[in-house]
């Protein structure tokens, strides 16, 4: 009897703690992943674009075990000259932040195998509030 | 009143016809859509080493069209962003696309060999070529086209360091006259349509 009584409270419980974590503007999405191919031995870069309805946050870093290192990268134009700046993190207020060519990405330094379109890989990113998120990156041409 | 009417539409028909005339019969220099060299300048010669270790000579190159383009293969974004483009060009040019050379020239001898270059260009077209050499020969490439390229060490990433350089595409012309430039991000569009009006 007391077990039932104790598997309801339960049950209204984890309801409850659903119907919150729903009931909020719901929460932060990685969506339209891809990265351009590469050669083993050489670079690459991933693109996304983040959809965070909520809180401001920030992306602290990313990993995957296509590459040797993954950093986050700016690229930057000076007068028609090239830079890219290495990002300790980037800032992603609430609404979109977009990773695309010629400005925001993640870099892949250093590729364990050739990356060709149609290939798959995972990457993690983590989030200062959102935490890790896991995705599923295509190898594609721009 | 009705003759007024008259004579003033007749007078704007030819007016419009005129121009149209001109438009068509003058080629006019500022229907390109790069930043155009006038007069062109001769292009300096380029005399550096490609994938299979033979040497390249830009002035072999007379009769096609030459895209040329400074960059490094561990550049993950401006450099393959513009083969990207340099591929959807010559894409777009049908048969005449045989008549325009990509050339990819390295800001990075340290790490960009010829072989790694061919093979890095190959990943976009393997009618593209990719050219290396010591830095003596580079530099005086570089110089000559007005290249700027630094190399900034970055002691907490794994790239090591980075090179920092110019980011336009040059179109050296059929005679081996620069002719445009580009700067980075330039349509794809605007490429092909000056393309066009050069092999006119």
């Amino acid at each position: 009897m007391f077990n039932a009584r104790l598997y309801v409270v339960f049950a209204v419980l984890a309801f409850v703690v659903a119907a919150c974590g729903a009931s909020g503007s719901g929460e932060l999405q990685v969506n339209d992943v891809w990265a351009r191919p590469g050669l083993a031995g050489g670079n690459s870069a991933v693109f996304f674009v983040i959809d965070n309805p909520d809180t401001e946050d920030f992306l602290l870093s990313a990993s995957s075990d296509v590459a040797g290192a993954v950093e986050l990268h700016k690229t930057i134009m000076e007068d028609g000259n090239m830079k890219m700046v290495h990002q300790m993190n980037v800032p992603v207020p609430t609404g979109e932040t977009v990773f695309e060519p010629g400005d925001l990405h993640v870099m892949l330094i250093g590729l364990n195998g050739d990356m060709n379109p149609g290939d798959a890989f995972t990457l993690m990113l983590n989030f200062e509030n959102a935490g890790e998120k896991t995705l599923k990156v295509v190898v594609r041409e721009p | 009143m009705n003759t007024r009417v008259i004579r003033v539409g007749l007078g704007l028909v030819v007016l419009i016809g005129v121009v149209m005339a001109i438009t068509l019969i003058i080629p006019s220099t500022e229907n390109f859509r790069g930043t155009l060299y006038d007069p062109a300048l001769p292009a300096a010669e380029i005399n550096l080493t490609q994938g299979n270790g033979s040497n390249f000579r830009l002035s072999e190159k007379r009769g096609d069209i030459v895209m040329l383009f400074f960059g490094y293969t561990s550049c993950p974004d401006v450099c393959p962003t513009t083969l990207s483009e340099m591929k959807r060009v010559t894409a777009e040019l049908g048969t005449d696309a045989e008549h325009v050379q990509v050339v990819f020239v390295t800001v990075d001898p340290e790490r960009d060999t010829p072989q790694k270059l061919k093979e890095y260009v190959s990943i976009f077209s393997p009618a593209f070529i990719g050219l290396s050499g010591t830095m003596e020969e580079l530099e005086k490439v570089w110089s000559d086209y007005g290249v700027y390229r630094e190399e900034e060490q970055l002691p907490n990433s794994a790239t090591g360091y980075l090179v920092n350089h110019t980011a336009r595409v040059y179109l050296i012309d059929r005679d081996g006259n620069l002719r445009l430039s580009y700067s980075y991000g330039t349509p794809t569009d605007d490429f092909v349509h000056d393309l066009k009006i050069l092999f006119k």
